[in-house]
C-alpha cells in the first residue's frame, strides 16, 4: 500500500469512528443515564437529517437548519417524555416495547409528513482539505473535529460539573439522590430529551453522508446498538471504544474486500460479543 | 423547626406499617425511638423523607404540610435523612459525597477534621470503604448543610466507639442550634448519653415515652424487650 493510500485509508477510518461515535451517543446516554432502550433512536436521528431538508424546501439558509433540527427532535422528545417514557423509568423491558411503538409511529408519521421518497441532502460547503498529498472532504473533517471536541467536552462536563455530579448521584442510588434534593423526576426528562437532541444533531451531521428518507432510522438504530454491544453498556469510554472497533473493522474489510464484507464483519463480531461478552470491552463499573 | 406526625398511616402498598401513628420531633430536642427489629422503625423514617407515600394523615413542618410533597422538595425544605442502609454514593468520591448535600467547602473541611477518617480518604471512592466508613460518612452527608430536621437511622451501626463518641458530639451541637433530631437507635448507650425524650415502638404503636430524667440504661433495655 502506497503511503497516500495509507493516509486515505486512516482518514476513511478516523470517519467512520467518529460518525459512529455520533450516531451511537444519544442511545449511549439515554441508556446509561436511565437504563431505558430506546428503540426510538433511529428515529430521532432520522428526524434531524430531515431539518436541513426542510429548511432547503423553505428556502432558509443552511444553518437555519440546526434551530429547526433542536425545536424539531427537542419538542417531540418533550411530548415523548411527558406521555410515555416518564411512566415507564426503572421498567426497562416495557420502555423497550413502548419506545418501539414510538419508533412505528415516527415512521409512518414522517412518510405522511414528507412522503416516502428519498431525498439527497447536498453539503453545506464544498470543499477538500489537502493533507499532504491526500486531498479528503473539509466538511468530514469538521465532523471529525466536532466529535472529538464534543466527546472530550461531554465527558469533563459529566466528570466536573454539579450537574454532571448530580445525575452520576442519580445513577448510583436515586434515592438517596432525592434525599439529597435532587429533582430525579425532572433531572431525568433532561437526560431522555438530551439523549434525543444528540440524536437529532447526529441526523443534522451526517444527513449529507446518508440517504434521508422515513424507514433510515432502523439502519442508525442497529449500527448504534451494535457500537454499545462491542464497546460495553453505559460508559463514555465504552462508547468510544465500540466506535473505534466497529468502525475500524468496516473501513478495513472495505478497503480490503468490500462494502458487502464490511458489513458482514460487524454482524459476525456484534453476534460473538452478544454471545460471548454480552458485557463488551468496558464492563460497567 | 418542629416536625409533627399526625395520625400517619403507611406502609408498603397494601402492606400497612403504621397505622394513625402521631409523633412530636420539637425544636432543639433529641427524641430516640426504640424497639425490635421489625416494628417499624425505618419504615417511619422513609415515610418522613417522603420515600414512601403517606396513606394517612399529615406532616407538619412548623405548622406548614408537607406530607404530599415528593422526597427532594422535603429535603430542600430542611428535613435530612441518614437512610440505615445505602447511605451514601458508592460510585462517587467521599469528598463529592460530602458536596452533594450543599456543604460548603469550610463546612466539609471542619467535618473532615472531626472525622480523620473521611479527610484521609477524600478523593477515595465511598464504596471502597469499610462499612463503619461508610456510615461515618453518610453522617457527615446528614450533618452537612442546614437541615432542620435530623432522621438518623441507626448512625452507630458498625462505628468505633471514638466515632461514637463524635457522632454524639456532632448531634448534641445540632441540637443546640434548633435542630428537630430524630434517633432511631439499637444503641442504647448513645441513647442514655444525649437522647431528651425515648418513645417504644412496638407493631402496634408506641407503647411508651421515657423523658429526659427517667431514661437510664435499665428502662431503655426494658423498652427493647417489649
Amino acid at each position: 500500500m502506497s503511503s497516500d493510500a495509507l493516509v486515505l485509508f486512516a482518514l476513511n477510518a478516523t470517519w467512520q469512528i467518529a460518525a459512529l461515535a455520533l450516531l451511537a451517543l444519544g442511545l449511549g446516554l439515554v441508556f446509561g443515564l436511565l437504563r431505558i432502550m430506546n428503540m426510538a433512536h433511529g428515529d430521532f436521528v432520522m428526524l434531524g437529517a430531515y431539518a436541513p431538508v426542510l429548511t432547503a424546501q423553505w428556502g432558509l439558509p443552511p444553518l437555519a437548519a440546526i434551530p429547526v433540527c433542536l425545536l424539531m427532535v427537542g419538542l417531540t422528545a418533550l411530548i415523548v417524555e411527558r406521555l410515555v417514557i416518564r411512566h415507564l423509568y426503572a421498567r426497562m423491558f416495557d420502555s423497550l416495547l413502548a419506545t418501539w411503538a414510538l419508533s412505528i409511529l415516527m415512521r409512518e408519521g414522517a412518510e405522511l409528513a414528507f412522503g416516502p421518497q428519498f431525498r439527497n441532502v447536498p453539503l453545506p460547503f464544498e470543499g477538500v482539505t489537502q493533507i499532504g498529498t491526500v486531498g479528503y472532504p473539509s466538511y468530514r473533517l469538521l465532523v471529525i473535529g466536532l466529535v472529538a471536541a464534543g466527546f472530550l467536552a461531554l465527558w469533563l462536563w459529566y466528570r466536573r460539573s454539579l450537574t454532571g455530579l448530580k445525575l452520576r448521584a442519580m445513577v448510583d442510588n436515586p434515592t438517596l439522590a432525592e434525599g439529597a434534593g435532587i429533582n430525579t423526576a425532572r433531572l431525568s426528562a433532561g437526560a431522555f430529551v438530551a439523549g434525543c437532541l444528540l440524536a437529532g444533531l447526529a441526523g443534522l451531521l451526517l444527513a449529507p453522508t446518508l440517504s434521508v428518507y422515513p424507514g433510515m432510522g432502523l439502519d442508525a438504530l442497529i449500527r448504534s446498538f451494535f457500537t454499545l454491544i462491542v464497546g460495553g453498556l453505559g460508559t463514555l469510554e465504552g462508547l468510544a471504544v465500540g466506535a473505534a472497533v466497529i468502525g475500524g473493522l468496516q473501513a478495513g474489510l472495505s478497503a480490503y474486500l468490500s462494502q458487502t464484507a464490511g458489513y458482514l464483519g460487524v454482524l459476525i463480531l456484534a453476534i460473538l460479543f452478544l454471545w460471548r461478552r454480552p458485557d463488551g470491552l468496558y464492563r460497567h463499573r | 423547626m418542629t416536625l409533627q406526625l399526625e395520625a400517619i398511616t403507611g406502609g408498603y402498598g397494601d402492606t400497612l406499617v403504621h397505622r394513625d401513628l402521631s409523633l412530636a420531633l420539637p425544636a432543639g430536642q433529641i427524641t430516640a425511638i426504640v424497639g425490635r427489629n421489625g416494628t417499624g422503625k425505618t419504615t417511619l423514617a422513609r415515610l418522613i423523607a417522603g420515600e414512601l407515600p403517606l396513606q394517612g394523615g399529615a406532616i407538619r413542618l412548623a405548622g406548614y404540610e408537607i406530607g404530599g410533597l415528593p422526597a427532594h422538595a422535603r429535603a430542600r425544605r430542611g428535613i435530612v435523612t441518614m437512610p440505615q442502609t445505602g447511605m451514601v454514593f458508592d460510585t462517587l468520591s467521599v469528598r463529592e459525597n460530602l458536596h452533594l448535600t450543599g456543604g460548603t467547602p469550610d463546612q466539609i473541611a471542619r467535618i473532615a477534621q472531626t472525622f480523620p477518617r473521611l479527610g484521609e480518604r477524600m478523593a477515595q471512592r465511598a464504596g471502597s470503604m469499610s462499612g463503619g466508613e461508610r456510615k461515618i460518612l453518610g453522617f457527615a452527608r446528614a450533618m452537612l448543610g442546614n437541615g432542620k430536621v435530623l432522621v438518623l437511622d441507626e448512625p452507630s451501626e458498625g462505628v468505633q466507639p471514638e466515632n461514637i463518641q463524635r457522632m454524639q458530639a456532632e448531634i448534641t451541637a445540632r441540637k443546640a442550634a434548633g435542630a428537630a433530631i430524630l434517633l432511631l437507635e439499637q444503641n442504647v448507650s448513645m441513647i442514655v448519653s444525649i437522647a431528651d425524650r425515648v418513645h417504644a415502638l412496638d407493631t402496634k404503636g408506641f407503647t411508651f415515652t421515657l423523658e429526659r430524667a427517667d431514661i437510664a440504661r435499665e428502662a431503655v433495655l426494658a423498652a427493647l424487650e417489649i
